[in-house]
């Protein structure tokens, strides 16, 4: 074994050399640390400037997951409190484990926020981020996971979010016209409220007949001339919705539509259906408006998508929780984003997720009216 | 000539290895086998489109990815390893790759770099296993939780939507003049990685001393193996095999994320037991563990054609983990 | 892993052939120690946990002697060891004597000790009490040397 001892890389780590090398992992390490800290400097340093007014105090915001859409929410927020005089935090929670939205949610009421906005992680997970904040009589504004019971919690300002089933609708209604034969649905995530009620409002544009909630294929749509066969899960993952669709179209190799639940995951349904020479026969539909969906619409493969976009619901957000502290907005209310159903005609019309680096239209939308409260949210 | 001497204890040797008994070792050995034709067959008679070239080739091209990454994760739990990290480092090779496509770098650099990034990330491994008596479960977990961070923090969150190049080598099926015309493109990286592993495990002395090591490591040290530098070696070559595999990914869905793998370690963790592979080293193979990946691929395809709701999926799969870990234990 | 891969494991080198494993003179290897050191296993691929404590003991020193070392220490060879195999391993550690390799056997077992080493040492909460060639001692000397009167005076 002796001579092999002797080869180069084994020198750096033998022996004396073991210090050695440790030592220089923990330079490594030192470095990195040191290059992180100085982005998180810079970045930080970046937010005060852009308040040109003295801070009316800082909003923590919950970033639930590392996404894109969340991580366009912040940054939509952030636009709308830097007009209006606030800073926002974030309270990042990459996992999206419940137990660390609650220190979140507990740490920016140590640090004095005057209101807690943002994603929550879940239903139950909220009741305790709502009952923590209503103690502490911080207000808390959240999108989605919009559940009737907390709206008439104690400082709770409302939840916004897209009408799941009605988003759905025209989707359906634009494939109806222009598709006969099988379609089938890419869903997020089976038996989650957001999924369901997007795959409802597809099915009842659709025009199916049946129990549309339960989803349960086949149903007759569109007065016959369409069958819906099969609902398939992708896991909001473009690998999974590739692997999903090869599956689909292996089943139903005559299948004419897809509606896919997200754009993430519609761009792996059509790189599959791109694979299996098939996505000139297919006819796809999705929703979100993110840059790579309405990259997809102008590049026709997309055929229409539902838009809302996140920026802006952060933006609103902001807008209202600043009414609320001014007592000029009710609490414990619930609202309907902007949202914009496209297609290669109208592109223009949808409301970008990254405007927050356009000055004139932040200025734009901060001038919008603002949403109206829902009068009858649904229980 | 080996039994001459000391016939008596030879003839009870031959008497464990009597013909109900070897029959029994074979079944333990390929029991995922007899469970895929179990499926195929019975998902063939629900689906008349089931038994197509097209759905198998879809079966391939499902599979390779998460195949490439079995086979590393298999030599790495011979060895009494394993590695936690491989989702995320799939996802920082892709994104390294795709960011340099991005800024307009030339394909063959980006995936130098690309797979240099996630084979960089393997020696790291390597060293911190072989350096600290904590087990890999530990030191890998906490890579990865690291490895999360610095993907989401290259990106924002958000996904590299063009790999260009890759794109075109893997997005979809060998052109015709190749040979194997029509397979998935991916099929060749995959039956390459899983031939490499079987020659690695059975031909080669780093291949000896991982079964060495995890069968019993203080033996193996004992033996004169260089237990740390063979360690740095296995999690090195792991590092490399996670990069192909993240090209391999990449290429395929056309997408840099720092997504791209979620559950990869688990899942290519839980194929290799699957096909026989110990838990805890000292066992295990290529074509075992390629068993495994293949009746996971079979499984879920199948329950889509069978029409059940992809909740079975899960279901099904967490069904097979537990029967396979029943089967190993009963096979010792 | 089997009797062929336990044997050949300290010197893999030399089984090698352009770095690769070769199996056959892995085998070849394996099938001499077998034959050299009398292992009773019906073949070279069987695994050695299924072998019996003697001829696990057996392909330990065959190990042993693959690293072709000028110096062998032996602890405890015989411990755990049927009468059969005990007598096989003194055959070995003689053979190896007299090809002029050094052989240094470390044991409690005095008895079995003196069937089949040249010189023995006696040590008594770790001194040398006695230093003599086997032929000139005896079970009962080296007894006393270790535990008794004798052993305690010296």
């Amino acid at each position: 074994m002796q001579p092999e001892n002797d080869r180069a890389i084994w020198r750096i780590y033998d022996k004396n050399g073991v210090k050695q090398a440790m030592f220089r992992f923990v330079r490594i390490g030192v470095a990195l640390s040191v290059i992180v800290a100085l982005a998180a400097v810079a970045s930080a340093g970046k937010a005060p400037a852009q308040s040109q007014v003295k801070s009316k105090g800082t909003i923590a915001f919950l970033l639930s997951g590392p996404d894109l859409y969340y991580q366009d929410g912040l940054k939509g927020a952030e636009a709308a409190a830097a007009k209006l005089g606030y800073t926002v935090k974030a309270y990042p929670n990459p996992n999206i484990s419940p137990s660390v939205e609650l220190a979140n949610v507990n740490n920016a009421i140590a640090q004095g926020s005057v209101a807690i906005d943002g994603y929550s992680v879940g239903l139950s997970t909220e009741d305790a981020s709502i009952n923590a904040a209503g103690k502490a009589g911080v207000p808390i504004f959240l999108m989605y996971g919009y559940s009737h019971k907390y709206l008439t919690k104690k400082d709770v300002v409302g939840f916004e979010q897209v009408n799941l089933v009605p988003y759905g609708v025209p989707l359906g209604t634009y494939m109806k016209s222009r598709v006969t034969g099988q379609v089938a649905v890419i869903t997020g995530q089976l038996g989650r409220g957001d999924a369901e009620g997007y795959r409802t409002g597809f099915l009842n544009g659709l025009g199916c007949t049946g129990n549309t909630t339960a989803g349960n294929p086949t149903l007759s749509c569109a007065g016959g001339k369409i069958q819906y066969v099969s609902t398939e899960t992708g896991h909001w993952l473009r690998p999974d919705a590739y692997k999903a669709m090869q599956d689909i179209i292996g089943k139903y190799p005559n299948l004419k539509g897809i509606f896919v639940e997200n754009e993430d995951m519609a761009v792996g349904a059509h790189t599959a259906l791109v694979a299996a020479h098939k996505d000139k026969q297919v006819f796809v539909v999705s929703q979100n408006g993110a840059p790579y969906g309405l990259a997809g619409v102008k590049a026709g493969w997309l055929k229409a998508t539902d838009t809302c976009s996140p920026a802006l619901e952060g933006l609103m957000s902001v807008r209202l929780i600043d009414g609320y502290i001014n007592k000029s907005v009710q609490g414990g209310h619930l609202y309907y984003s902007h949202t914009v159903f496209v297609t290669k005609a109208n592109m223009s019309k949808a409301v970008g997720w990254d405007f927050f680096n356009n000055k004139s239209l932040v200025s734009k939308y901060m001038q919008l009216p603002l949403v109206k409260a829902v009068s009858n949210p649904p229980k | 000539m080996s039994s001459e001497p000391g016939t008596g204890a030879a003839a009870v040797d031959e008497r464990r290895r009597s013909l109900p008994d070897r029959l029994r070792v074979d079944i333990f050995a390929v029991w995922p086998v007899a469970v895929m034709i179990l499926i195929i067959v019975t998902t063939a008679l629900r689906s008349s489109r089931y038994l197509t070239v097209f759905n198998f080739e879809n079966i391939l091209s499902q599979i390779a990815p998460l195949g490439i990454v079995t086979m590393g994760q298999a030599v790495l739990l011979i060895s009494g390893g394993l590695d936690l990290s491989v989702g995320y480092n799939i996802a920082l090779s892709s994104i390294v790759t795709g960011l340099l496509l991005e800024h307009g770098y030339p394909l063959w650099l980006a995936i130098a770099a690309g797979v240099g990034a996630a084979t960089g990330v393997g020696f790291c491994n390597g060293v911190l296993v072989a350096q600290n008596r904590a087990h890999p479960f530990i030191i890998t977990l906490g890579v990865s939780i690291f490895l999360f961070g610095l993907d989401t923090q290259l990106t924002g969150g958000a996904p590299v939507n063009d790999m260009k190049g890759l794109y075109t080598a893997f997005g979809g099926n060998l052109p015709a003049g190749f040979p194997f015309f029509g397979l998935p493109s991916l099929a060749i990286p995959f039956v390459i990685v899983v031939l490499l592993a079987f020659a690695f495990l059975r031909w080669t002395p780093l291949g000896r001393r991982a079964y060495a090591i995890g069968g019993n490591e203080e033996a193996a040290y004992l033996s004169g193996i260089p237990v740390k530098r063979t360690k740095i070696y296995l999690y090195t070559i792991m590092g490399a095999i996670v990069g192909l595999a993240g090209m391999c990914l990449a290429g395929e869905i056309n997408e840099a994320s720092f997504n791209l793998a979620q559950n990869f370690e688990l899942e290519s963790i839980a194929c290799a037991v699957i096909g026989g592979t110990a838990l805890f080293g000292g066992r295990g193979g290529a074509f075992r563990s390629l068993q495994g990946v293949a009746l996971w691929g079979i499984v879920l395809n199948a329950i889509v054609f069978a029409g059940l709701s992809s909740n079975y999926q899960q279901m099904a799969l967490g069904a097979i983990i537990v029967v396979a870990v029943m089967v190993t234990r009963a096979q010792r | 892993m089997s009797v062929a891969a336990n044997v050949t494991l300290v010197d893999l080198g030399s089984v090698c052939r352009f770095g690769l494993l070769s199996l056959a003179r892995e085998r070849a290897v394996a099938e001499r120690f077998v034959n050299e050191l009398s292992i009773t296993t019906s073949s070279v691929d069987t695994p050695v946990r299924n072998l019996s404590g003697g001829n696990q003991q057996k392909v330990l020193l065959a190990k042993a002697l693959t690293a072709e070392a000028s110096l062998l220490v032996l602890e405890e060879p015989t411990q755990g060891v049927d009468v059969h195999a005990k007598a096989e391993i003194h055959r070995i550690v003689r053979d190896l004597a007299a090809q002029g390799k050094g052989v240094m056997v470390i044991s409690s077992d005095v008895r079995d000790l003196l069937l089949f080493v040249d010189r023995v040492i006696a040590l008594r909460a770790g001194r040398i009490v006695g230093d003599t060639v086997a032929a000139d001692t005896s079970y009962a000397q080296l007894l006393d040397l270790t535990v008794g009167a004798a052993g305690a005076a010296a």
